[in-house]
């Protein structure tokens, strides 16, 4: 594929992106209307139904007018990023966001790093040193790993590295890069442990596969070093797998990482999800589901695009046909 | 497999290109990400050593946990639980352990009849900004806190105007008498702010960003609604510079952390403790609690069926085993029988009249073969089947209440919801009033703090629906009077209609528990939110 190709491919996912983007905004605004309950009610909250307050509600929400006119003002509030105001605190829905978005993408980027780190890196030993007692510690640690959830893993890493030994703090997000690295690596690694598990599981077998290929053999039959076979021809090859799935992970950890927060006490978007569900908070829920499927979508073209980098074949594939 | 003959530096180069970029990309977004504080300003104001100092032992910084969010500091607005312990403002008086209004920015109040009671201010107290203290100000903060959609619009009921008729001097006029009225500037909602400031962030008061103008202690410099507030001492207090330098306020998602947080010695004072046992057992501190005048009670809704048959709401009260409630909340409440707590009543006689006025009182104790008397005298003899909205944290008591009901033949189905629609319900209309297990969590040490908030036509929520014409006339009697014989004898009058009526089953005082190790709190009581709390906290 041309430069011009690769362009317009990119261009195309992105106008793909914000055409999803607007079905989801539709759906998302109707929750208003298919939720149990009558709009007012959702959005009176915990205020006293009075005349002067419906009324003022009305006013504020455009409720009088027709719906798909209420979708269009909504919609173009929210292409402002201006989502109204929280029902549950009175405060502005974006201003909610923007206080937790930065601590979820800090601990789930954080948090990708360690999954892709260990998961890759421990699936290629397994994969390198396979049926050795390396290799079968390896798989049963990642086993294991799998089947801790994140809530178990998180205070047992609080009580022995916050408490019996006191080597990090035990709740909070810190302040500054150094600080908040700090202060999330517990939670980053409670969060990435059955991610880690998952990719090194993936890794070993697709590495175990291109291992015996024939064009490995011939590499080291060439005289090739090993680092060399190994990145040039076994890790690009192997890895495809992975990438196509660390888009899925990366959404993951950004936006699934609830049960983590609660646990540390961290204020991020996925509380906040949760939160506003439970608390039939729409205007707060609408927002953060469109930031969420916008979040989703961006983690998932970036994987497309790391799995082109990877792959040529991809970007080759037409002008070899 | 990659390589071809043709365009291999081109797809060299593009394999670069976007690795580089994916790389970057990555980098950028570890790096940028801003820190947690993102959405607030933190402002220092500069706290050298100035001032007298309240006590001579300094503590450097006291770091409280607190379980919750804290949206803003605005104590009209809802959601603002946290707002009593970060917001650093102050009211013309605080309640002291007994009940009694202690002068605080008011140094004086005259009552020179029932529907007037004036108001004369301490000089010389400075805002943070150093504007004096003024009836002025006073006027602005308590007409911002009864203005329409203010949540606390309802204690104002009885007022008919405030006014400043002198530079200190505050004159309310109620639009009826109401003996309840003295307490309610005491209480911790009625805090005095700036006129100015007040006016220029009507919209804005509270929120982060904008915070609060008081006259406190301690002066709060940043709020972010998910990690906590920052509070700085103030060097101009009133009563002389603080012995605590710095309250940084620290807030959790749920108590295990807290107590987690208390053991690592990251917070010195855990507040608002709901769980006195597990909390102890996690933290490893000691948990104190304190019986507050405040009275969960179960609510039964008098105007739909079938508790509207006072038969079943009868054989309901005979049911309940206080002690199974207790245990539920380990221990931080002391069971009771009557709506009104004990303690609103002591000041209106001597020991010996109060408590023979409570004994007249029937008490509906715990038991079965009652109950189900009761029931089989009802319209629903073989029981009938029931929803009780409850929310998660309370969700525990009503599964207690359940079960003891199940023993009588009432199906209780526990329904768990989130915060606005179980207050849709209480605050909705009267034949869909939720039968529920409810706390109050706050009290003014008056008597008339139930009626205030529960019962009779005038009631704030009155969950129970229950406004006989003469429990009406009985409560605005009890009000219009400061006699206080003549009070006892009205709210005992009411107590024993409420037990006879049963519209709330009253089940325990409740507690109010804090844990820490580290400080000796004096004169903590019911009413501890009244004044700057960690004005009683010494270094242990």
């Amino acid at each position: 594929m041309s430069r011009q190709g690769v362009l317009l491919y990119i261009a195309g996912r992105i106008g793909a992106l914000l055409a999803l983007l607007v079905v989801l905004s539709f759906a998302v605004f109707s929750l208003l209307y298919v939720a149990p309950g009558s709009a007012v009610d959702m959005l009176l909250g915990t205020s006293p139904r009075t005349p002067e307050t419906i009324s003022a509600l009305e006013e504020k929400y455009h409720l009088n007018e027709p719906f798909l006119v209420q979708y269009w003002i909504w919609v173009r509030d929210a292409a402002q990023l201006n989502f109204g105001t929280s029902v549950q605190t009175s405060l502005p829905v974006t201003d909610e966001i923007k206080a937790r978005l930065p601590t979820s993408l800090y601990l789930g980027l954080y948090a990708f790093v360690l999954t892709m780190l260990f998961g890759i890196g421990l699936g290629i030993i397994a994969a390198l040193r396979r049926r050795s007692i390396l290799d079968r510690g390896i798989v049963s640690g990642s086993i294991f790993a799998l089947c801790t959830p994140a809530f178990v893993s998180g205070i047992f890493l609080l009580y022995v590295f916050a408490i019996r030994v006191p080597l990090f703090p035990v709740s909070g997000t810190g302040v500054g890069i150094v600080d908040q690295l700090w202060h999330l690596t517990l939670p980053a690694v409670a969060l990435a442990l059955v991610g880690a598990a998952y990719v090194l599981k993936h890794t070993r077998v697709a590495v175990i596969g291109v291992l015996d290929q024939d064009y490995v053999l011939f590499a080291r039959a060439r005289g090739l070093s090993r680092p060399r076979v190994l990145w040039r021809y076994v890790l690009r090859n192997g890895l495809i797998p992975i990438v196509t799935i660390s888009g899925v992970l990366l959404s993951f950890v950004i936006t699934g990482a609830v049960i983590v927060e609660v646990t540390f006490s961290l204020g991020g978007i996925g509380g906040l999800l949760v939160q506003s569900a439970n608390e039939k908070d729409l205007p707060m829920l609408q927002g953060v589901a469109l930031v969420i499927a916008g979040v989703i979508m961006v983690a998932n073209l970036l994987a497309d695009l790391a799995y082109m980098a990877v792959d040529p074949r991809i970007r080759l594939g037409r002008r070899q046909s | 497999m990659f390589r071809t003959t043709e365009g291999l530096s081109e797809e060299r180069l593009w394999r670069r290109v976007l690795s580089l970029g994916f790389v970057l990309a990555l980098a950028t977004a570890l790096l940028w990400a801003p820190g947690a504080e993102s959405s607030t300003r933190t402002t220092d104001i500069a706290s050298g050593p100035t001032g007298k100092a309240v006590s001579n032992q300094r503590t450097p910084v006291l770091k409280v946990g607190w379980v919750g969010i804290m949206p803003n500091l605005d104590p009209s607005t809802a959601a603002n639980a946290g707002a009593r312990v970060a917001n650093g403002l102050e009211q013309l008086f605080h309640i002291g352990p007994n009940g009694k209004l202690v002068p605080w920015l008011a140094t004086k109040l005259t009552v020179p009849n029932q529907r007037q009671y004036v108001y004369t201010l301490r000089r010389g107290v400075r805002f943070w900004d150093g504007a004096e203290l003024t009836a002025a100000d006073v006027v602005a903060s308590w007409e911002y806190q009864r203005r329409p959609g203010s949540v606390r619009a309802s204690y104002f009921k009885a007022v008919d105007t405030i006014r400043a008729t002198g530079k200190y001097t505050v004159v309310v006029r109620l639009k009826y008498k109401d003996a309840g009225w003295r307490s309610i500037p005491g209480m911790f909602f009625l805090q005095i702010s700036q006129k100015k400031f007040i006016d220029a962030n009507r919209t804005t008061f509270g929120l982060p960003g904008t915070l609060v103008m008081g006259t406190g202690p301690w002066r709060p410099t940043s709020l972010n609604p998910t990690s906590g507030a920052e509070l700085v001492a103030n060097p101009r207090y009133w009563r002389g510079r603080p012995s605590i330098d710095r309250i940084s306020v620290k807030l959790f998602s749920n108590e295990s952390g807290m107590a987690l947080a208390v053991r690592s010695g990251d917070v010195d004072l855990a507040l608002d403790v709901v769980s006195p046992t597990t909390f102890r057992a996690t933290s490893g501190v000691r948990v104190t609690t304190n019986p507050t005048c405040a009275t969960a009670k179960l609510a039964i809704p008098t105007q739909a069926t079938p508790f509207n048959d006072v038969n079943v709401r009868r054989a309901v009260a005979r049911a309940i085993n206080r002690a199974d409630i207790i245990a539920a909340i380990q221990g931080s409440g002391t069971p009771t029988y009557t709506l009104i707590a004990p303690s609103l009543l002591a000041s209106l006689g001597t020991k010996a009249q109060v408590q023979a006025a409570l004994n007249s009182v029937p008490k509906n104790a715990f038991n079965l073969t009652a109950a189900r008397q009761e029931l089989a005298r009802s319209a629903y003899p073989n029981g009938f089947n029931v929803t009780m909205p409850t929310l998660q944290q309370l969700s525990g008591v009503s599964q207690v209440i359940a079960a003891q009901l199940r023993r009588i033949g009432i199906n209780v189905t526990v329904d768990v919801m989130g915060e606005a629609a179980f207050y849709a319900l209480v605050f909705g209309p009267a034949d869909k009033k939720p039968f529920a297990y409810v706390t109050t969590g706050g009290c003014t040490p008056d008597p008339s703090w139930e009626d205030e908030i529960f019962i009779g036509s005038k009631a704030a929520v009155n969950i129970a629906g229950y406004a006989p014409p003469d429990v009406d006339r009985m409560i605005a009697a009890g009000r219009a009077t400061t006699n206080s014989q003549k009070r006892l004898r009205i709210y005992t009058n009411i107590l024993k209609r409420l037990a006879s009526d049963v519209p709330y089953v009253p089940l325990y005082q409740e507690g109010h528990s804090y844990a820490t190790n580290k400080f000796v709190w004096a004169n903590h009581s019911s009413f501890w939110h009244s004044r700057p709390w960690p004005l009683d906290l010494r270094p242990r």
